[in-house]
């Protein structure tokens, strides 16, 4: 019964910043004087050690049923406080603080008023604190599985260092298979390694793994849920293709009637509509690509050509994609990067005709099984004999990309190696302003660069299109500025434009799907990006070239740093505190209407159909209480701070 | 119970919070020192410091934008 | 909402804002304000107005919420009829709350809320929504300042129902 309900009441003099201020002895009469009120105490101090103790053995001695604290700087102070309840054997949810100073003696100067503020305030803690509930601290586990989303090298290192430490992971692309840019090239900065035989062990390794299971293509569609308990929902798309049992044979690919620029090989070739996405892609076997095949087309043939040449029956049809909803605790977002559209830079560029390439693109043409078995030819099938690569093609301007993307002069410098290995006789030339090649082996890789046989072309790169390219009879002529003002030419077979990296194109929904922040450049960005991967939706950390472009090298790393974070914040048997200041929905009183389902912030309600009414997510409620509002039928409550408790206080204060 | 000023303004940190150190060295417990300090990381510092001691940080106010008060018993 | 009153006379409301600052209970009736504020962001604005030792009217108490979005409208109407004169609702600035949309919820109820007051022949500024941070001390002394001053040109709400339509003017008349 709340009439019989024993308050004890503690004033804290703040060591003269409340008692000097108004007539104490005032407020203690008038508050005694409450039918609920057993015990006014006052101290010089009551959140030092001294007060803490009183207040302690006083608990002991008297078991109020709750307790009022006026003071200041409630919201510091109240762990201690309740710390002293709990060591004195009380629900530490049974105290009501009544700010006394910032808010009253502190901002009033008159001292009569701040005595009849001070009155007022303490009989709205008063009539609060009678209405106060224990409340229980709950804990739920948080989850040790992890999702990935990516296909960069830092998602591949990132699912395998989990996996590493036995966490189940959910490692979601939708691109046909994790990889990245890293597959597509040929060679590795800084000692020119097989790029291929770098990625092919680690893709083995997540095919093979217990703990990692691959949705490729697949994507996230919905993330619901707090750090520790999140609910992720992904949709797999269908391959059509049964990856255990084809064998990589081609003969799907001959017998396919479609044929269409294969977008792997930067459209130096055509693919068909069935195909594999490259020499080792996971989970293994073809791809159906929906958009051009023509079973899928607006006027769907019946075409079964594939199936039909198929010896191994693998081709599936009737395949279906996947909705599920998986539970971790942890995600990290690690999208590949996109290299700048080279076109956008010279019309010219890409443009299957003339001898203008991306560096990426330029690239395959050193792949044994890329569009032209290896052999570096022009557009007409010749070797060529003098090509220009050009450095910081479309960056550090304002018309294209305003940033440097740290990898482009590296893999310049990269493409002239392979080419003079590969013709001998060609001549080279590096057409540069600055040459940013940073770290250990950068300088030196550089000069060794210079010393095999590439001509430095150093030109001045005036903040816009810094070079003008002209396709000719007899190839592209490149002009540009020389160092001493003066306009210059060059005149080669061939040119390679060395493009950054923007972020990926899946960004933009990523970002919205998991509530992440971009800066003005698009890039994913953490919340402190020196310090840590973590965006500022806890539990989600953000890594690789979509994050800010860099090498392959730093990629990873970000990878393998963001797992750091995600292992020492999840690990097994480590509880999240469930926030007891939550919302509790009454069943009985609930019509299913669904308005705080749709207020929630969170999407931290949902409806249980079977019973027609609202249910709580405890493990996602953050406690704001918009939901209590919203509700029309006043069947939900905030635990301590309840409509009766606020009812309380407000009439306390009014009454006085 | 005597209050010591300090005026620590114009010290970078973690110097205030060094000097506050030194001082409280020199007094008993239940002493109350109010310091000013006008560098960013002071009021994160000083309640460090009160916790590692043991101190009671009853007050912690700015009362010019920047400049901060701390009024800390031993 | 706005931070400047919209007052025919300027200056005597400017001199009532002050002397409601240093001398609330000059008159027989004064004003009683409720100002519910939100945890994160204007509870701290007036802990940060307490530091500095700003000067907030007496007769405004603060009653704590986690969010804005907490304040609900019967609420409000109920504190009204208990014998409030004006209400104060506090939230974060756009895009500040804690809890993302809750300020954005309040926002919405209160324009609604306004129309209700028009109705019962309340007038709509004894229900003020604005927003203060955490660090904007001398704007919440401000914000209550005005709101106290304002409250006491419309005169008490009468008891139980609707207040006086029309406005009584800042000497007391």
């Amino acid at each position: 019964m709340i009439s019989d309900l024993e308050v004890a009441v503690y004033l804290c003099e703040s060591r003269g910043h409340v008692s000097d201020e108004l007539e104490l002895d005032a407020v203690v009469e008038t508050i005694s004087e409450h039918p609920n009120v057993t015990d006014v105490r006052t101290h010089e101090l009551l959140c030092g050690p001294d007060g803490h103790d009183l207040l302690r053995s006083e608990i002991r001695e008297n078991e109020p049923d709750r307790i009022v604290v006026g003071g200041g700087s409630l919201k510091d102070k109240r762990p201690g406080f309740e710390t002293v309840l709990e060591s004195a054997g009380m629900n530490p949810f049974l105290l009501q603080m009544v700010d006394l100073r910032e808010q009253c003696s502190w901002v009033t100067d008159d001292p009569e008023a701040t005595t009849e503020k001070a009155c007022r305030l303490l009989r709205g803690g008063v009539e609060r604190a009678l209405h106060l509930e224990p409340l229980a601290r709950e804990t739920v586990a948080y989850d040790t599985g992890v999702l990935v989303y990516g296909e960069s090298i830092a998602a591949i290192d990132a699912a395998l260092q989990l996996a590493v430490a036995d966490r189940q992971v959910y490692l979601v692309t939708e691109a046909d298979s994790p990889g990245g840019l890293l597959v597509q090239k040929e060679f590795l900065y800084p000692k020119d390694q097989c790029a291929p035989c770098r990625a092919a062990p680690k893709l083995k390794e997540l095919d093979q793994s217990d703990d990692v299971e691959l949705i490729a293509p697949g994507q996230v569609t919905s993330v619901r849920g707090v750090a520790g308990n999140f609910e992720i929902t992904i949709e797999s798309e269908p391959r059509y293709v049964d990856s255990e049992a084809c064998i990589p044979c081609d003969r799907c690919v001959d017998a396919c009637p479609v044929s269409v620029p294969d977008e792997f090989e930067f459209e130096l070739t055509d693919r068909a509509a069935i195909y594999e996405p490259f020499s080792g892609s996971i989970p293994g076997g073809y791809v159906i690509d929906e958009e051009n095949c023509v079973r899928f087309d607006e006027s769907p043939t019946d075409c079964t050509e594939c199936a039909d040449a198929c010896p191994m029956d693998a081709v599936q049809y009737e395949e279906t994609g996947t909705t599920r909803e998986v539970t971790v605790g942890s995600a990290i977002v690690a999208p590949e990067a996109q290299p700048y559209d080279a076109d956008r830079v010279h019309p010219t560029a890409r443009d299957g005709q003339t001898d203008v390439y991306s560096n990426l693109e330029f690239e395959r043409f050193f792949t044994e099984s890329g569009p032209t078995n290896g052999a570096v030819e022009l557009r007409d099938g010749t070797e060529p004999d003098s090509v220009a690569i050009v450095h910081c093609a479309g960056s550090r301007c304002e018309d294209h990309l305003s940033y440097c993307s740290g990898t482009c002069c590296l893999d310049a410098l990269k493409l002239s190696r392979a080419l003079l290995e590969a013709v001998p006789d060609c001549d080279v030339y590096q057409v540069f302003d600055d040459l940013v090649v940073p770290g250990r082996e950068g300088e030196a890789y550089a000069q060794e660069t210079f010393e095999m046989g590439a001509t430095p072309v150093r030109w001045d790169l005036d903040h816009g299109d810094w070079i003008d390219l002209t396709v000719t009879d007899d190839g592209v002529t490149v002009a540009g500025t020389n160092r001493d003002g003066n306009p210059a030419e060059l005149e080669v077979d061939a040119v390679v434009l060395a493009v950054g990296l923007e972020p990926g194109v899946v960004v933009d929904d990523l970002a919205e799907t998991f509530d992440l922040e971009r800066d003005e450049r698009g890039f994913l960005t953490a919340e402190q990006p020196i310090t840590s991967t973590a965006v500022a939706r806890d539990g989600i950390y953000v890594a690789g070239p979509s994050a800010g472009p860099d090498g392959e090298h730093a990629t990873l790393t970000q990878g393998i740093s963001a797992v750091g974070e995600v292992l020492s914040r999840a690990v097994p048997g480590r509880d999240v505190e469930l926030e007891p200041r939550r919302a509790v929905i009454d069943d009985e009183l609930c019509t299913g209407c669904r308005i705080c389902l749709e207020t929630c912030p969170f999407d931290a309600i949902d409806r249980d159909d079977e019973r027609g009414v609202a249910q709580l997510r405890d493990e996602v409620c953050q406690g704001c209480g918009a939901c209590v509002s919203a509700c029309p039928a006043d069947a939900i409550d905030q635990r301590g701070f309840t409509t009766a408790q606020l009812e309380a206080e407000i009439d306390g204060v009014i009454e006085g | 119970m005597t209050t010591h000023e300090m005026d620590l303004r114009g010290l970078d940190c973690p110097q205030p919070t060094l000097e506050i150190g030194v001082k409280a060295s020199e007094l008993d417990d239940g002493e109350v020192i109010v310091a000013e300090a006008d560098c960013s990381t002071f009021p994160d510092d000083v309640r460090d410091w009160c916790e590692k001691t043991d101190s009671t940080l009853i007050s912690l106010v700015e009362p010019e934008p920047g400049v901060y008060e701390a009024e800390i018993q031993l | 909402m706005t931070d400047v009153l919209e007052d025919p006379d300027r200056e005597t409301l400017e001199s009532v804002i002050e002397s409601e600052a240093t001398d609330p209970a000059t008159e027989e009736w004064t004003p009683l304000v409720v100002a519910f504020l939100c945890n994160w962001c204007s509870y701290e604005g007036a802990q940060t107005a307490g530091g500095a030792r700003k000067t907030v009217p007496a007769n405004v108490f603060p009653v704590r919420v986690m969010c804005s979005g907490r304040v609900d409208y019967d609420l409000v109407a109920k504190t009204l009829t208990d014998g409030a004169d004006g209400i104060l609702v506090l939230g974060c600035h756009e895009g500040d709350c804690h809890y993302k949309t809750g300020n954005y919820l309040t926002r919405k109820r209160h324009a609604l809320f306004t129309a209700v007051l028009q109705g019962l022949g309340v007038h709509e500024d004894r229900v003020r929504l604005d927003w203060v941070s955490a660090d904007e001390g001398e704007r919440y002394a401000t914000v209550t300042r005005e709101m106290a001053a304002r409250v006491r040109e419309l005169g008490p709400l009468a008891d139980g129902n609707s207040g006086p339509t029309t406005e009584v003017t800042a000497d007391g008349d």
